[in-house]
């Protein structure tokens, strides 16, 4: 993909395929395709909202970006560096340039550490602390970037709300001072009043550290406040990729238009055309052929089953894969 | 005023294991099991100021007395006080309680722990090593080898050792199962932790609830299997008085002198009890989960 200003992180064809095993032998019987062949990259500094329902692959390919989970295929590069073939100690000094935050503040933090460990323990693994005096030092301004204060330090994560939590959470990532962030549904397990506060907490730390952010979400409007751009998956496929503006004015995928439909708008007098979605996701272990969302597509023709429609740039950056564009 | 106390308590961070001591304060037969194993602990390191003769002490003009002024506990058919060699007992069966459990927790943990957090063909290995461990009933496998080693008590903490430690394998295996999956692993790793800090700074400390438990309860398992080998004369070799080899000295009197199988019987019902009641009550206060099991 051609681009004109600094990309920071470029995925290209990645796949990651979990195999399903049965029988007393544990015989690979088939594969979950979790991620199928996509391709999206993330300028610096600017943030990509990553959006599609349960199930669709978008946590899988925040978690093989970061090598949770080892890719199947593709090529991931993060300023041009191949990350898919690092060894493990390339691997750790890249764990300082890519940090994740995870959807659940109640599992992501280890219950038997204190705040400070919690927080410290990156700066202890890349020694960028020279004493405890210092370290200690940094976990509180840390602590102090994401609004908690010091007094808190030495206190248990059962101790803390969900927000709270969410927070500690952040501040973690911060640690390393991480150039790209992955926010891996951070604000899905939160209370509505509190995930504005979230929100605003990474947009905030965006503007004080340059992040770039991977911004996994199942809800657009979400994805709508945070977002420079907006990539939706589809089972495994990401079938539409343009500027926020443009995807919410101008969606040219059937899916992107029936999930815009499904956003509430606060005016009871403003009626709108809701697209309702027939059926369920399909398995990806056995995905339809043709193009994935044939089934459930209002707008089908007879091409959409047989033969898979390609992933491009319909002008000023749109990419999407659909036949009615052609 | 209520508020700022709580306040103050916060401020030094309350940890799980404070919660979970308030749980077991609660738990009035936990607290008897405390209280029992504590006296238990006490007399086994107090023997010598306890007992009133020194347990191999021999008086063949006091064979087989019935409990007296002078001997509370009667004596044995070697004229030895039946009380002190009991108190005496009890640091056989302390030792052999945590040392036995000492060993099966290190092979089981570390068996378990890999098992667990790497699966596939290593986790294969380990869990068919257990299956072929546990497809032999434990007694006879310990007599297997106790015989192979040879009787002493050594060879018991050995054998027992090496015998119970697939329980704790499984237990560990499946918590590290559960919490590998978990987000703040994934954390870990994503920090830059390698296998062997995730594995023991990160998970092992979330499974020191089961592992207690187990622990108590295991050592009340182990003194009743060494009692069970003593019985059978494979374990402690006279003259250390071993409560088993008490039990299976006076089974030839049972009729003329039934005192002196029912004491030492009594002292390992005593500590059995009292560290099941320890260990359930623990199990309710670490862990509300494992309740059912």
């Amino acid at each position: 993909m051609a681009v004109e200003e600094k990309v920071l992180l470029e995925v290209n064809n990645l796949k990651k395929y979990f195999p399903v095993k049965a029988g007393v032998f544990r015989k690979t019987v088939g594969y979950v395709k979790a991620v199928d062949d996509i391709s999206f990259y993330i300028k610096e500094g600017e943030t990509l909202g990553l959006v599609g329902e349960s199930g669709c692959g978008k946590s899988t390919t925040g978690a093989t970006i970061l090598r949770l989970e080892e890719a199947t295929a593709g090529e991931v590069k993060f300023e041009g560096k191949d990350i898919l073939s690092l060894n493990r100690r390339e691997l750790r000094e890249m764990r300082k340039e890519m940090q994740i935050i995870f959807q659940d503040p109640y599992a992501s933090l280890n219950p038997r550490m204190t705040v400070a460990d919690i927080v410290g323990e990156p700066l202890d693994i890349h020694n960028l602390a020279r004493n405890k005096k210092e370290r200690n030092e940094k976990v509180r301004e840390l602590l102090g970037s994401v609004g908690l204060t010091a007094e808190q330090m030495n206190r248990y994560p059962h101790e803390f709300s969900g927000g709270q939590r969410q927070r500690i959470g952040i501040a973690r990532a911060l640690a390393v001072e991480p150039k790209l962030i992955i926010a891996d549904e951070p604000v899905s397990a939160l209370d509505v009043s509190i995930q504005a506060q979230v929100i605003n907490i990474l947009q905030d730390l965006q503007e004080e550290f340059g992040l770039t952010y991977l911004f996994i979400a199942h809800d657009l409007s979400v994805v709508k406040h945070i977002s420079d751009r907006v990539a939706v998956m589809y089972l495994g496929k990401i079938v539409e990729m343009t500027d926020k503006r443009d995807l919410y004015n101008n969606p040219l995928h059937p899916y992107t238009q029936s999930l815009l439909s499904a956003i509430p708008i606060p005016d009871p007098t403003f009626k709108k055309e809701r697209i309702i979605l027939e059926g369920d996701v399909p398995s990806p272990v056995n995905p339809p052929a043709g193009c994935r969302f044939h089934p459930r597509c209002p707008k089908a023709m007879d091409i959409c089953s047989q033969k898979e429609p390609e992933f491009k740039d319909y002008g000023n950056g749109h990419y999407a894969a659909c036949h009615l564009l052609d | 005023m209520i508020l700022k106390s709580q306040q103050n308590v916060n401020k030094k961070g309350r940890s799980l294991w404070y919660d979970a001591w308030k749980r077991l304060k609660r738990n009035k037969a936990a607290m008897v099991g405390l209280f029992m194993v504590i006296i238990f602990i006490i007399v086994a390191i107090i023997a010598p100021l306890l007992a009133p003769y020194p347990p191999d002490e021999i008086d063949l003009f006091n064979v087989l007395k019935p409990p007296s002024a002078e001997h509370w506990l009667g004596t044995d058919f070697y004229g030895r006080d039946l009380l002190s060699r009991i108190i005496y007992g009890s640091r056989i069966s302390l030792s052999v309680g945590i040392l036995v459990q000492v060993i099966s927790l290190t092979i089981g943990t570390i068996f378990g722990s890999l098992a667990g957090y790497y699966g596939g063909k290593v986790d294969m290995i380990i869990m068919r090593l257990v299956d072929i461990v546990m497809s032999f009933p434990s007694l006879l496998l310990t007599i297997a080898i106790m015989v192979a080693l040879g009787p002493s008590l050594y060879n018991v903490f050995l054998a027992l050792g090496l015998v119970s430690w697939t329980g704790t394998a499984r237990i560990i295996r499946s918590e590290f199962m559960r919490h590998r999956e978990l987000d703040y692993v994934k954390a870990a790793r994503s920090i830059g932790n390698n296998d062997l800090k995730i594995i023991f700074i990160h998970i092992l400390p979330n499974c020191m609830a089961p592992l207690i438990i187990t622990f108590t309860m295991g050592i009340a398992t182990a003194i009743m299997s060494e009692a069970s080998l003593s019985f059978l004369g494979l374990g402690a070799q006279e003259p250390t008085p071993s409560w088993g080899s008490i039990i299976n000295n006076g089974l030839q009197y049972l009729r003329t002198a039934p005192w002196y199988s029912l004491f030492p019987g009594l002292a390992i019902a005593y500590t059995v009890l009292s560290f099941n009641l320890l260990g359930d009550g623990l199990r309710d206060a670490l862990d509300p989960r494992m309740k059912d099991f």
